[in-house]
């Protein structure tokens, strides 16, 4: 069984947000709401570094452990995802996220905060695939369809791998070896209680 | 047209001399057969190889070089912001971020804060808050078990003293309308998924759980106005003073012991005039944070006063370098530890109210209270409005206590 | 009894109140993105 997870290199990424861009287009995500966004580090002086961040589909979800209506459930594959039929939009998800991944369409403030949206692996939801409804509420399913998240499929540096875990750690290793430098694949010991590179370093 | 020519002219010998220029490898640079060598001599357990400037030149020889090489040797970024530099930065979150997104906290990186929120919230403030409301409920039955009915020991004279006009019945049922509102809503949102779920299933706490949070989002508004109000009505009769001694020494005779003089408030009622108004307040602010979510950070600037004072040094120091996020995690944790306190406050305020003293209720029910009832309870109040009202010389604007009027 | 009633009434009331304002508040993520700060680099 395939462990879905991402993992972005912080060495190859440019901050050229393109994959939030191709994120809101492919689930047509509405305005002011990103389900994933670029941060970068020590903008324009030595060191600078972008990583990219949506929901990391940790292993031992905190939304999904804070959640008051337990709207959260986890797939076979690690895939974090939520019923917005029981989301209250209380915001409790996004105060327990390490990574700020939840988001609330409408309003900020807490009355009329609607209900939570963030990023499903482009996996859907809990709605029939390739519904309307599903697309609706939570966007395309791609991975129904065989294919991976689009913000890793069309990353233009690969610095965003999205996959099988086992996959992705292989691929993130050889490249740490091939260039002797930057290691410690960002967020993965606190989503996962692993780093994709512990075994060499 | 020619200009365009030019510049592929230009090119076209370009890109060959680019390639030429990368086949240049200069004295120290660190090629893949070296790097694939270090690897494998590491992997054999050969630490000699970690010295790899001692081979290559040092960092400094490699700057001069032009050439990116790391104090430890690795090709990379020639300052101090080395990986382990970089993440313990961004954990930490004391590094310079940007993003393009503008959402809330969309700068912090990480915030693990949220982990003990949530085991907090889930643990101790479940256990200890029910806990607390729990054995104030016992406690109360044991008392009223032992105690009885606090009755009014006198004989009734039928005659009965205003005690509490219309506004002010009015604002005090607002507040208490609102707490109660709020009080069942909150507790809802922290037990329903352990309390309600297992009952009844998802599908019914969901559409029960947005109607729970509309009501506790909007009728906060109620009890912060109710709690102004009532605060602006009642805080000159609340002023603690000489009288209050008399009676909490004596436990205000509610353990026996007769009846002790007081005010139109004794000291027990001021007691719950004031934790109404400090924690209703406390409340309310935690509330404000929570309801306009980011705006209103409290604990880090609460945290440096109370570290200045010496008051954070008893916690060890208490942290002033908070995550967005982890602000709102000590709003959510304080707003229930002082909604709990509040609770079983008014838990007990609301059995002497109503079972547990005869004659009590009718002071907010009514207004009106019987005579004998104030003489026992609230004796120096209820001789100063009989003075009035028995004063012949009276004016007709006197004291609107002393009014006989129905307040009705 | 008529002014608990009459209480609990008001406290419905602006409980509505409230939520029409707030509706109406820039509070939205969507205005936030929108806000004079946003870096046009």
């Amino acid at each position: 069984m395939a462990r879905a997870k991402f993992l972005c290199d912080a060495e190859r990424c440019i901050e050229c947000n393109a994959c939030v861009t191709a994120c809101k287009n492919e689930h047509e995500v509405p305005w002011g709401i990103n389900r994933r966004k670029v941060v970068t580090i020590q903008d324009g002086e030595p060191g600078e570094r972008s990583i990219s961040v949506a929901c990391m589909h940790c292993s031992d979800p905190p939304c999904m452990a804070v959640c008051p209506t337990d709207c959260f459930y986890q797939t076979a594959d690690g895939i974090v995802l939520h019923s917005k039929d029981l989301c209250i939009g209380c915001g409790y998800c996004f105060y327990a996220c390490p990574f700020g991944a939840p988001q609330y369409p409408t309003a900020g403030n807490f009355g009329s905060r609607g209900k939570m949206d963030k990023c499903t692996f482009c996996a859907g939801g809990p709605e029939e695939t390739f519904s309307e409804a599903e697309f609706v509420k939570y966007g395309r399913n791609r991975i129904a369809e065989g294919k991976l998240p689009i913000c890793a499929e069309m990353c233009s540096t690969k610095a965003l791998l999205a996959g099988d875990a086992d996959t992705v750690s292989e691929i993130y290793r050889e490249r740490v070896v091939a260039r002797g430098f930057g290691s410690g694949a960002w967020g993965w010991g606190t989503a996962y209680g692993e780093t994709p590179t512990q075994a060499e370093f | 047209m020619i200009r365009a020519l030019l510049l592929l002219f230009t090119l076209a010998f370009a890109v060959p001399a680019a390639a030429q220029d990368s086949d240049f490898v200069p004295a120290g640079t660190q090629t893949v057969e070296d790097i694939m060598a270090r690897q494998r001599a590491l992997a054999d357990g050969d630490e000699s190889v970690r010295a790899v400037r001692d081979r290559q030149g040092g960092p400094d020889e490699a700057v001069a070089d032009g050439i990116g090489l790391t104090a430890d040797g690795t090709m990379g970024q020639t300052n101090d912001w080395s990986d382990p530099g970089i993440w313990r930065g961004v954990r930490y979150d004391d590094l310079d971020m940007r993003s393009q997104i503008r959402g809330p906290a969309a700068t912090t990186l990480i915030q693990t804060g949220g982990m003990e929120w949530l085991e907090r919230r889930a643990g101790p403030l479940r256990v200890w808050g029910g806990g607390l409301l729990f054995f104030t409920l016992v406690a109360l039955g044991i008392f009223f078990l032992l105690r009885g009915r606090i009755r009014i020991d006198g004989p009734r004279t039928g005659r009965t003293l205003v005690r509490f006009r219309v506004y002010e019945r009015f604002a005090h049922w607002l507040l208490a309308g609102s707490f109660l509102a709020l009080a069942v809503t909150g507790l809802l949102v922290l037990f329903g998924r352990i309390a309600i779920i297992p009952i009844f299933g998802h599908e019914v706490w969901g559409p029960v759980a947005i109607v729970t949070k509309w009501v506790h989002n909007n009728i906060s508004w109620a009890f912060m106005l109710a709690l102004v109000m009532v605060f602006v009505l009642w805080v000159l009769q609340n002023i603690p003073d000489r009288s209050d001694w008399q009676w909490l020494k004596r436990a205000g005779g509610i353990f026996g012991g007769g009846h002790v003089p007081a005010k139109k408030f004794n000291a027990g009622q001021k007691a719950i005039f004031w934790a109404v108004i400090i924690l209703g307040a406390s409340l309310s602010v935690s509330g404000l944070s929570l309801l306009f979510p980011f705006e209103m950070p409290l604990f880090a600037s609460t945290f440096t006063h109370l570290n200045d004072w010496g008051i954070g040094g008893l916690f060890g120091g208490l942290p002033t370098d908070l995550a967005p996020q982890e602000e709102m995690q000590l709003s959510q944790l304080w707003h229930g530890i002082v909604a709990f306190v509040m609770i079983a406050i008014i838990f007990a305020h609301i059995y002497l109210g109503s079972i547990g003293m005869e004659g009590a209720y009718d002071a907010m029910g009514k207004g009106r209270v019987e005579e004998q009832w104030a003489r026992e309870h609230h004796s120096i109040w209820a001789d100063k409005v009989m003075a009035e009202r028995d004063d012949p010389r009276r004016k007709q604007t006197g004291s609107p206590d002393a009014n006989p009027t129905p307040a009705e | 009894m008529k002014t608990m009633l009459s209480a609990f009434a008001v406290a419905i009331l602006i409980a509505f109140a409230a939520q029409y304002t707030f509706d109406a508040l820039p509070f939205s993520s969507a205005e936030r993105q929108s806000a004079e700060n946003v870096r046009l680099d």
